[in-house]
Parts: structure tokens; sequence; C-alpha cells
């Protein structure tokens, strides 16, 4: 890399990194202000943050909800992705298609709709509705992943399989698997993270009782302002850090994203 | 170790017939291979012998037993693939003892055979390595010994060597050949390499368009084909239209034929081996010999080749090939050049 392209690249890091620094700077701030950088630094915030019972209920809703669609999620991504690199059928790109569909048309729009077809239904319960949704908006990353882990895989591993005589199901949990397993726990991780942070598709669905993190931190700014939303916020920033290391160790982030 | 019989196999892909009534009857210990240019059926034939394609119709049956009806998996056949096909995220031991595993039993005596099988491709000191830290040599041993670590009925081999250099695939021809007889292991080979299917097989069934064109012993199809297609697959080289005109005798653009065989009578198809004409700078007329004019030489390393026009109206060309005898390895004739062609009645061969 030549000099120019050293610069300018430094300068977008530091383009997208600057809010990001101010967050996590000011979220050690000892004041009732957030501050950057912070006159003086203390870990009150954090401890106000987190002794809050409407960011923790709120965490474990988020947590719960990201587990639970995720679990529904990847086995009915799966068996679609296999369904659409092994087999012919008609319909087939529709298919695909529908299942990709909540990445590009509007998160207001898949929200309202939802929220619609579910009053209609006469389904009430925040969980389920909930759950419901967030399967719907994870699901298309799992099925891009996993349909590209599927279309790498070889198929001549499961018919030497199947002539040494391991059973369809055998082969599926033998040999397939465990070889698309860098692409399902990309695909695993994505639809957590896209789960926890979401915002647009729970803010139609949740109650005044029920509540999701993110939600919480944006009720809470409306009328506070203090440095607790930038505790957590950081606290946020070093779970997603940490899911992206840890997506890099196991399959490299590279791939995942350029597959 | 079984016989196979294959029995008026069929498979179409929409209007496209890709085998097409093939029969064929496999004994016991048997090393047959299935010889043809790509598209033939030669792959989906083998394919359908091990389960991995339905045929639309016919029978296929292992040691006697209709297996058509009986998914791959409980087959009993042993399977090489081109790609290899190891299980990357096994190691070579775990590869090879992959079908032992599957059929269950005492992990002491899956151990034993493991090391058996490795030691029979001498590979038993890369146990614990994984299929990516071995040469392509070494992973088709590997593949070789997982198909036969279970003792199948019988071994499916689908072009094995394609992937490998020329002098590492006649050493693994070698080896192949020499376990497959002592283990007297039935075994089907897939190859469109005419040499390689000579050299190794008891008997070698030439394919084209989804049909079986001719199957016999290797010096069968090599020097007796009965096909146009098969004497061209062959390396003939000389296809020739001619009329009989008695027993024995025919006539192709003034050049008169003389074959060792009794002739079918009217419009005939001859074949001519390229390396069973002599070139001399002179000579007279008769039978088997005819005049013409070097139109091509080309050097091929230890070969020569040429391509005579002979004097009929037609225009008839020969192609003849020789091993290069000049010090120098240029070829003995220039192009230009006046030569008479000539050759044994037994090198004529009349096609179907």
């Amino acid at each position: 890399m030549n000099l120019s392209l050293r610069i300018a690249a430094a300068l977008v890091a530091a383009f997208v990194l600057a809010p990001t620094v101010v967050v996590v700077g000011s979220s050690f701030s000892g004041g009732t202000l957030p501050q950057f950088p912070p006159r003086e630094l203390s870990l009150r915030w954090y401890e106000h943050a987190l002794s809050q019972s409407v960011f923790t209920d709120a965490a474990w809703n988020s947590l719960w909800l990201a587990g639970f669609s995720t679990a529904i999620a990847t086995p009915i991504a799966l068996a679609a992705a296999l369904a659409i690199v092994r087999c012919e059928f008609p319909g087939k790109n529709l298919l695909q298609t529908l299942l990709l569909a909540p990445l590009f048309v509007p998160a207001i729009v898949i929200s309202l709709a939802i929220l619609l077809a579910l009053t209609r239904l006469g389904i009430r319960d925040v969980g389920f509705r909930l759950v419901a949704a967030h399967v719907l908006v994870t699901m298309p990353y799992l099925v891009r992943t996993l349909i590209a882990s599927l279309t790498r895989f070889d198929m001549a591993l499961e018919e030497a399989a199947r002539t040494l005589g391991a059973s369809p199901l055998t082969t599926f949990f033998v040999i397939t698997l465990p070889l698309i397993r860098p692409g399902l726990i990309a695909g695993v991780l994505f639809a957590l993270v896209v789960s926890f942070d979401n915002v647009s598709v729970s803010l139609f669905l949740t109650s005044a009782r029920t509540n999701t993190l993110p939600l919480a931190i944006l009720n809470y700014v409306e009328y506070n302002y203090d440095p607790s939303i930038a505790a957590l916020s950081t606290m946020l920033i070093a779970v997603s850090l940490g899911a992206a290391l840890l997506l890099e160790r196991l399959v490299g982030l590279r791939r995942v994203v350029g597959g | 170790m079984a016989k196979v019989d294959v029995i008026d196999l069929g498979k179409s892909y929409g209007s496209a017939r890709a085998v097409d009534g093939v029969s064929l009857a496999i004994g016991t210990g048997e090393f047959v291979t299935l010889l043809g240019p790509s598209g033939c059926g030669k792959t989906t034939t083998l394919r359908m012998i091990a389960g991995l394609i339905i045929p639309d119709t016919g029978r296929i049956a292992i040691g006697g037993a209709d297996v058509t009806a009986i998914p791959t998996h409980r087959r009993n056949i042993g399977m090489v693939f081109q790609s290899h096909a190891l299980f990357p995220h096994m190691t070579v031991a775990e590869n090879v003892g992959f079908g032992l595993r599957m059929r269950g039993g005492d992990r002491s005596e899956r151990d034993r055979r493991v090391l058996q099988a490795l030691e029979m491709v001498r590979l038993e000191t890369r146990a614990n390595s994984m299929p990516s830290q071995l040469s392509g040599g070494q992973q088709q041993r590997v593949a070789l010994a997982r198909a036969l670590a279970f003792s199948p009925d019988v071994l499916l081999l689908d072009e094995p060597f394609g992937a490998l250099d020329r002098k590492l695939r006649e050493l693994m021809q070698d080896e192949l050949r020499d376990l497959t007889r002592r283990l007297g292991m039935t075994s089907v080979f897939v190859t469109h390499d005419q040499e390689e299917a000579l050299k190794m097989s008891d008997r070698v069934g030439v394919m084209n368009a989804g049909r079986l064109e001719q199957i016999g012993s290797p010096d069968d199809v090599f020097e007796r084909p009965r096909t146009r297609f098969v004497a061209d697959f062959m390396g003939f080289g000389n296809i020739i239209e001619a009329v009989a005109t008695g027993p024995t005798t025919a006539l192709a653009d003034g050049l008169l034929l003389h074959s060792e065989t009794s002739l079918p009578t009217g419009n005939i198809t001859v074949a001519i081996r390229a390396e069973r004409i002599d070139l001399s700078a002179d000579g007279q007329p008769g039978p088997n010999t005819a005049a013409g004019t070097i139109a091509g030489a080309a050097y091929q390393g230890s070969l020569a080749s040429y391509r005579v026009r002979l004097d009929g109206e037609r225009g008839t060309t020969l192609d003849i090939r020789e091993t290069t005898r000049t010090a120098s390895g240029r070829p003995r004739f220039e192009v230009g050049a006046r030569v008479w062609a000539t050759w044994q009645p037994g090198a004529v061969r009349v096609l179907e």
C-alpha cells in the first residue's frame, strides 16, 4: 500500500470508529452528563445501568428472544437451503426470493405487515408475536450462509459415504453436517446478532410490560440523558466484538461476508 | 467377491438416451473396463451398478441376487471416485474404517482390518494423517483402501487415475491390477483412456452413444473391431469404403484389397491399422500395394506419421505410423516424395 492509500484508509477508519470511541469514552464519565473525553474516570454508570430492572429484564428478554427465534429458524433455513441447492422443483427461484425478501423489503413495511397479520389471526401473546417476527427477519441470514456452504459442498462425499454403507440419514449427520458447520455457525451467529439488536420489528410488537433491550434503551434516552446508556452501549459493543472475533476464529469473517 | 449381471439396462434424461439396452455379465474375480468417449454412458452405467442412479429399465444382479431396488448403502459395493472423495474431517484411518464402522462390529477387529487395508496400499505409517496432508497418489490409495477394507462384493472405479500425472498413473494402474488379482476382486473400471483399458482389463467393453458396441478381450477389441466406431476409437487410422469383387478381394478407388478372411458381398467398410502399413521408395502394383505421394509427415518422438495420397481418382489418403528409423529423428520421406504403401492381407479388417 502506498502512502496516500494508507492515509485514505486511516481517515475512513477514523470516520467509522469515531462515534464508537466517543460512546466508549463517555461511558466512563464520573459526572451526571456524558462527557468526552471524561474529566474523571468512573464505573458508576455501569453499576447504575446494571442495577436498573428495565435494562436487565429487557436484556434477558432480548437474549431469550434471540436464542429462541434462532433455534426455530435454523432447522427451517437448513431444510429450505437443502431443497434450493439440491432439488429441482417448480417455484424454486420464487421460494429463494421469498426467503431472502426480508433483506430487501423496508423493515417498517415488514413490521407493519407482521403486526396486521398477527392481529388478524388473533394472536395476542407478545412472546409468540416476537418470536414469529424474529424468525422471519433472521431467516435470510441463515438461508444465505447455508446456501453458500451447501453449494460449495462436494456431492461425491455423500455418494462415497452411501457406497460405504451409510444410510441417507447417517450420511447427513456424519458427513454433511460436520462439513457445513462453519457456514452453520456463521449463520447462527448472524441470526443471533440480527435478532438481538432489532428495533423496527420489535417496536410494533412489544407491550408495556415486555420489552427488548434496544427498545428499553430507546425509551430511556427519550427522558434521560446520563452516561448509563453509553455504559450499556459499550457492553453491547463488547459482546458484538466478541461474536465477530469468534466468527473470525471459527470460519474467517471474510469468507462469511463474501459467501 | 461375486459376479455381476447387468441386464438390458436403460436410462434417459429427457429425450437423450444416456444408456440404451446395455447387457453385461461380469464373472467372479473378473476385471472389466467400460471404455468410451465422454458422454457415451459408461459412468452412468457404473453409477447404476452402484445404485447412485436409478435405471429406467433393466435389472442389476450382484452375486445372483437382484439389487435393482436395493439402495446403495445396502449393496455391499466398494467405489473409488475420480475426485478421491475422502472425508476431509476424518483421519486416514477413520476414512478407511468408515465402511466397517457402518457395518458395526468389534472395535479391535475394525482396527485390525483398517491396518491390513492400509498395509495393502503401503500407507500404514500415515494412519493418523488428515487427507489434505497426503499427495494426490497417496489420497487415491487411501480411497482404494477405503473401498476394499470391508471386503465388498464388487469394486467399482470411476476414472480413478484421471487426475494423476502420467508416471504416477502407470504406477497406480500396476498396483491396482496386482491388488485386485491377489484379492480375486470382481472389478468394473471406467475410463476414456484406451491404453489404460487394454493394459489392465480381462475384458474391455467399448461404449458409444449409450450402447455397448463391442466387448471382448483387450486384443479382441484392439485388433478385431467389429464396428466403425470401435475401429476409430482404437486408433485404426484408415477406414475405407470398398466394393467386394470376390470372396476375399475388394476394390477401393483403384486399390485392390486382399483379405485373409472371406468378405461379404456388395459395399463394405474395411479398416487397416496405421502401424500395419509399410512404406518404401519403390515397389510394383499388386494386391494390398498402392502408389502415392507423401502429403504430410510429422515427427512424434518415437513415432513418425505420414499421410499418403494414393493415385486413385477419388484421392483416397492413407495414414501410416512407423517407428522413427533415421538417426536424426527426421521422417524418412519428405512431403511430395513418391512412395509405395503395402500391407499384409491379415491387416485388413472388415467392419459391420
